[in-house]
Order: structure tokens, then sequence, then C-alpha cells
């Protein structure tokens, strides 16, 4: 991969981030395609096939996948539109989560770019480690990995797909009323 | 609790004085067209999960209620829990008791009730003989 390429990348996703913690949610949202799937999975917490702590009643159904698949219960399952109207609820003054709002700092790290399936997108890995402090005494971590799809359209790089995967089963955190 | 914005059901389990944990599952008709399942998933999603327009608001909600109750002025004030009141009725084929209104505190007068009934028992015996949805509206 053009380190050039890799470098870009990289900006693009400082840049996104720092949209986010600067609450530009409007512009950053500019930077998805209007067909995204942004999504973050639900996790499990199997026991392995080998484990001798178990013995599954119904093998047929035992699955050692950790990640709910995409046709399950998610934490996000959005589309631009749903995205905004994300965006247009915290306008209204009635969306008590971000009321007075959420400070975050999203640090992101172990940047992977890999070819996509077409000549005009990326397959590109990040981790994540998003910092949530509210109010007076309140404050999360959100730590986790995301597969991004990035598409070249117009010459800049737009999400054409997101998917977060948050390391916690059980979340710890309240609520998700933060981006990522 | 069924919930006609979505289908969710849950089973929330006190944890102590200031804790409660809740289960949520959404779930969907077997014979659905997929583009219902689908749409209730979604709905599960937006409105009920930990991301959710009710959801996100409601944990912050609850956790203030939490906080608030300690205060020494809530503490010196009687709650209401009046609503629906009257309007439950045990149901024989739920064996349960069931509530005619979509939002009452039936369940709440019900937790109450049973925990008033545990705590004031002579012993654990006379209190295993009590049934716990039996005993009046």
């Amino acid at each position: 991969m053009d380190a050039d390429v890799i470098r870009d990348v990289e900006q693009f996703l400082y840049r996104e981030a720092r949209l986010l913690d600067e609450r530009r949610f409007h512009e950053r949202l500019a930077l998805l395609t209007d067909d995204v799937r942004y999504w973050m999975a639900g996790r499990r917490n199997p026991y392995p096939q080998v484990s001798k702590a178990i013995v599954p009643l119904d093998p047929d159904r035992y699955s050692a996948e950790d990640v709910s698949g995409g046709n399950g219960l998610a934490i996000f399952d959005e589309t631009k539109e749903t995205l905004g109207r994300r965006i247009t609820r915290l306008e209204t003054g009635m969306a008590w989560a971000e009321d007075p709002p959420s400070r975050t700092r999203h640090l992101l790290s172990n940047i992977e770019v890999a070819p996509g399936d077409t000549g005009s997108e990326l397959q590109v890995y990040s981790n994540f480690l998003a910092y949530r402090t509210r109010a007076e005494t309140e404050q999360d971590f959100y730590i986790g990995a995301r597969q991004d799809v990035l598409r070249q359209v117009d010459g800049a790089w737009k999400i054409a797909r997101r998917k977060i995967i948050l390391d916690q089963n059980v979340l710890l955190v309240k609520n998700v009323s933060i981006f990522f | 609790m069924l919930r006609p914005t979505s289908r969710t059901f849950r089973v929330w389990h006190p944890r102590g004085p200031d804790k409660t944990e809740v289960w949520a599952w959404v779930y969907v008709d077997t014979a659905a067209p997929p583009e219902v399942k689908e749409a209730i998933r979604l709905a599960g999603v937006h409105v009920l999960g930990p991301s959710g327009a009710f959801e996100r608001d409601d944990m912050d909600n609850w956790q203030e209620c939490t906080q608030t109750g300690r205060g020494t002025v809530a503490r010196r004030e009687l709650l209401n829990y009046e609503m629906g009141l009257g309007h439950e009725r045990f149901d024989a084929d739920l064996q349960a008791w069931a509530s005619d209104y979509r939002y009452s505190e039936s369940n709440h007068r019900r937790f109450y009730q049973r925990w008033a009934q545990l705590m004031t028992a002579g012993s654990w015996a006379e209190d295993a003989t009590a049934s716990s949805v039996q005993g009046g509206g």
C-alpha cells in the first residue's frame, strides 16, 4: 500500500474524530456515503467448543462466534438517514442524555489500510479508545475496533461502511449517546 | 411489560436498594414476513437498545430518580403509587395479575406488597406458604 495513501487515510480518520469531539456532527455526517451502513455489533460470552465446563444441550445450535451477526440485535444499526435523525434529536432541547452534553475524546491507533473490493474502495482497520465525561464527575471508556470501507467520491474519501466492535460483553456504560 | 412501540419483553431484577438489572428481549412473530421482522429488529435498536431514543435518556432518568430518592426531602414525603389502581385483575390464563391500563403502577404495588410480606413474616416457613400472586389488588 502506498505510504501517501496510508497517510491520507490516517489524516481523514483523525479529522473525523476531531469533528466528533468538537460536536460538529453535521460536518461529520457529510463524510459518510449516502448508502453507508453504520453498525455496532452486540457481543456474546460463549464457552469455547473444547471447554470441559459445559455440555451443549443442542450441539447444532452451539456457536463460538462472540460478535453478533448483521441480522441480530445491535447497539447501532444505522443508515445515513437514521444517523441524521439522531443528530436532529440532539438539537431538540429534549435529548436529556446529552443535556448538558458529553465531553468526548476519540483516540485512534493500529490503523491498517488494505485494498478494498473495488479500485475506488479501501478496507481500513483501526482501534479506538473513546473517553466520555459528563456532568460533574461521570466518566466512561468505550474501547474497541472498527472495520471501515472507505470510498473515493468526487476525489475525497467517504465512509461507506463502518463495523464497530466494542470489547465489553455487557455494556459497563449506562448508555450509548455518543458516536464512534 | 409489553411496549407498543416495539416488541420488547423485560424482566427487572432488584439488585439492592439502589440497583436494578434489566434483561430485555426483542421478539417477533414466527409467521411474520421478513420485512416486518426486520422493522421490529431495527425499532428495537433505534428505540429501546442502549443507544435507543428512549433508553439512552431513560438511563439518566432512572439514575437521577434513584439519587433524588435518597435526598432528605424525598425521604420525608410519601410517594404516590396509585396509577391504574382498581384496574388490576387476576388473569386465570396467565396465572398472574394483569392491568387493564397500558401504563400503571400495578407492578410497583405488587413488588412492594411482596417485599412487605417478606419483611414482616415471622419466619421463612411462614413466608414460604404465602403466595406472591394471591391476595387482593
